[in-house]
């Protein structure tokens, strides 16, 4: 009974914040567009009877999503979405491990302090970091100012509201989220183990990546699952990062949600970008799995 | 120690395989190795010995290569290695901590030294195999290193660390992590390895039994320095300072100062307790059964043959009677030093001592087992009165704790050959103990 009622607290936590509003989500995504309040149709409050209730389920159809599929918009922004999100999940990997390897390394005065830097940005609003990120990129900011108070460059690069600001933005705002398993990976590394592959004729580097690297995968792994998924949705740094031409998902959604005042189209994507997350969360799991219980 | 030959590391002619010249480590301020120097020779087991912190574990890393010497070389089969890294070394290492690669399998993580050789194919796999065959861990070769004992993760490390077949095997504190009764199964089996393989193998290890049982010679360390390089049973029976009679095993401290003996100089000439009684004097000593003829009497013998005559036993056991005998006060042997360690007690006749002590405090430092317990006085030339106020029950001994007149403690072991309930001396009985005049070793230091 005990037992039961531990166990039904996350199911019941996972129904009351993921079940239910996607079951909502899924229903908008099914409706049509209708010019009221709610902005969409049909709808069903449970006093109109089960009869209402079965012409409100006819009501529903798939029309959305054959739009979707219809319009290239679509497609090429989730495309689009997918390389901008594994290009920077990869940046945030090359930048992030060698910080990792390096708090991992250093001294024990000095870890909480490093990890205090990696984590301290977030005190700050991420609307106002993503802000000052304009204020160094854009045309007369900060970086185009110094390149040229130096001499490297004479007129000023073009940064902000290109497809570079927005890794710049992105790689920026997840690096915490890629250091920190890395981080946690490393540090259990028991250091003998490398003493031992140097032991057996290892050179550093190699040592490195014969035993370091495949012993911190499940940091680097979770590191990447970090950084990927909100990246993939991402919505404020294209927007304020990104130029016009910058098609992120998350921005047609928004766009359909607000400007066109679209739910069920906007629903519709938003149930598509899940599947593009659910499918490669659960490739992932099974083959762990596969691999535990090949190993055992 | 028994040896026809001349033991290598006896033998001027022999070159060590390992040498240390007047090396020195350094850790900042902290001088973990000061100013050493020794010699390893090929084929031994030789084992470094100290508490946490002598700097054992420094020594065997210097000849691994994670560390170099602060000042000094180190030289394995002649070459100079203070430079070469870990990884261009014959030398190969069993960690502690086993340090097995948890991402590999049993097999692979003994096939991993020999891959870094460019080793493949064939030859690789035979190799690996028989390591696995060596270790008997031919069955678990598929497992991950979570997925077995700790007593096997201990030979997959041995395994894998003999796989390149090194000149030198080190091994820090191997069996550190085993319980009591692997560990002494393992102790054998790492002999047998040793002796089967050729390789030299140098052991790192806080344990004093472990060291003696597997050691070929054994270096004894405190803060940085050797304090005595021998074989075990010279250690044991001679050591050459406090410290190490101390560390290894358990000993009785008499300090007293010493008095050459010339060779004219006759027994302690009170007459109180110095001369054996006249009876005792008179009536030869009866043979006596030891332990399992009493017991073969006891139990076969006398429905047949009768009771046999049980003449006072004698406590003082087998062991001892064969010194006691030779060093009664009439045949009392010469030379050696007299140890005037209480006020209005005899002194300690150590005839094994160097005369040249004479004058000096030194340590008399006596075994438990060396010394002989009972209740009449015995004949032998040091027996000394006391009372018994603790005995420790070990099983197969018993630790008898007497302190003296002079409120000093010594402990005496005796071997349990008879059955507990049957141990004629008890708490607080006045007894006499006594060891013979070559049992103990005058320490200076």
């Amino acid at each position: 009974m005990r037992r039961a009622s531990l166990i039904l607290v996350p199911y019941l936590w996972l129904l009351a914040l993921f079940a239910v509003p996607f079951v909502i989500v899924l229903k908008i995504s099914l409706s049509d567009i209708a010019i009221a309040m709610p902005p969409y149709a049909p709808n069903w409050e449970p006093s109109d009877g089960v009869a209402a209730f079965r012409e409100f389920l006819s009501g529903l159809d798939f029309e959305n999503y054959v739009w979707l599929s219809e319009d290239a918009l679509y497609w090429k922004s989730a495309l689009s979405s997918l390389k901008i999100a594994v290009i920077s999940t990869f940046l945030t990997l090359l930048l992030a491990f060698p910080i990792a390897y390096g708090i991992a390394n250093a001294s024990t005065d000095w870890r909480p302090v490093l990890l205090m830097l990696v984590i301290l940005p977030f005190w700050t609003s991420f609307l106002i970091r993503v802000y000052s990120w304009m204020g160094i990129l854009s045309n007369t900011g900060l970086l185009n100012q110094f390149l040229m108070w130096t001499g490297v460059i004479n007129d000023p690069l073009q940064i902000i509201n290109t497809d570079i600001a927005v890794y710049i933005g992105i790689v920026y705002t997840y690096l915490p989220f890629m250091i920190l398993p890395i981080y946690a990976a490393l540090d259990r590394l028991d250091m003998s183990i490398l003493e031992a592959a140097q032991d057996l004729g290892c050179t550093r580097i190699t040592a490195f990546w014969l035993v370091t690297i495949p012993l911190a995968k499940q940091g680097i792994i979770a590191g990447c699952f970090l950084v990927f998924i909100p990246a993939l949705g991402e919505y404020v740094i294209p927007y304020l990062l990104g130029g016009s031409n910058t098609l992120m998902i998350g921005k047609v959604l928004m766009n359909e949600f607000s400007a066109n005042r679209d739910w069920p189209v906007a629903s519709a994507v938003a149930i598509i970008l899940l599947l593009i997350l659910v499918v490669p969360i659960v490739l992932f799991q099974r083959n762990e799995q596969r691999l535990r219980e090949v190993g055992a | 120690m028994i040896q026809t030959e001349l033991a290598s590391w006896d033998d001027p002619e022999t070159r060590p395989l390992i040498e240390f010249v007047n090396v020195t480590k350094r850790f900042g301020d902290f001088t973990a190795i000061d100013n050493q120097s020794l010699k390893i020779y090929k084929g031994e087991f030789f084992a470094l010995l100290g508490p946490s912190g002598c700097g054992k574990t420094t020594m065997m890393r210097m000849l691994a290569g994670f560390e170099m010497p602060t000042e000094g070389t180190i030289r394995i089969d002649g070459l100079d290695v203070s430079t070469v890294p870990p990884n261009k070394r014959a030398v190969n290492m069993m960690f502690q901590s086993y340090a097995l690669f948890p991402h590999l399998s049993v097999w692979d993580n003994i096939a991993f030294g020999l891959r870094r050789e460019g080793k493949s194919g064939q030859a690789l796999t035979a190799r690996v195999e028989e390591m696995l065959r060596l270790t008997r861990m031919e069955k678990f070769a598929r497992r991950k290193p979570h997925q077995i004992s700790g007593g096997q993760r201990q030979r997959v490390a041995l395994a894998r660390s003999l796989a390149k077949a090194p000149k030198l095997l080190l091994l820090d504190e191997p069996l550190g992590a085993l319980d009591k009764k692997l560990r002494q199964e393992t102790q054998f089996e790492l002999m047998d390895i040793q002796e089967s393989t050729g390789t030299t193998f140098v052991i790192v290890t806080h344990d004093q039994e472990e060291a003696m049982t597997v050691a070929s010679r054994v270096a004894v360390m405190d803060e940085g320095k050797l304090v005595q390089v021998a074989t075990p049973d010279v250690i044991y029976e001679a050591p050459n300072s406090i410290y190490v009679a101390d560390f290894i095993g358990d000993v009785s401290l008499i300090s007293g100062v010493a008095k050459s003996r010339v060779p004219s100089d006759v027994a302690p000439q009170d007459s109180a307790g110095g001369q054996p009684s006249a009876q005792q004097q008179d009536t030869p000593r009866q043979p006596q059964p030891n332990a399992f003829g009493a017991w073969l009497h006891d139990t076969v013998f006398e429905p047949v043959l009768g009771a046999r005559s049980k003449s006072d036993e004698q406590a003082v056991e087998p062991a001892q009677q064969e010194d006691t005998v030779t060093d009664t006060v009439r045949e009392l042997p010469a030379g050696g030093i007299a140890i005037h360690w209480a006020d209005g007690q005899d002194p300690i006749i150590a005839t094994n001592a160097d005369p040249c002590l004479d004058g000096k405090t030194v340590n008399f430092s006596i075994r438990p087992e060396k010394i002989g317990i009972s209740k009449a006085r015995p004949d032998a030339l040091n027996a000394f009165q006391g009372k018994v106020i603790d005995i420790a029950y070990l099983g197969h001994v018993s630790t008898y704790h007497v302190v003296l007149t002079n409120g000093l403690k010594i402990m005496a072991q005796v071997s349990n050959t008879r059955r507990i309930s049957r141990r004629s001396i008890t708490w607080e009985d006045d007894v006499w103990i006594s060891f013979s005049s070559t049992a103990g070793v005058a320490l200076e230091h």
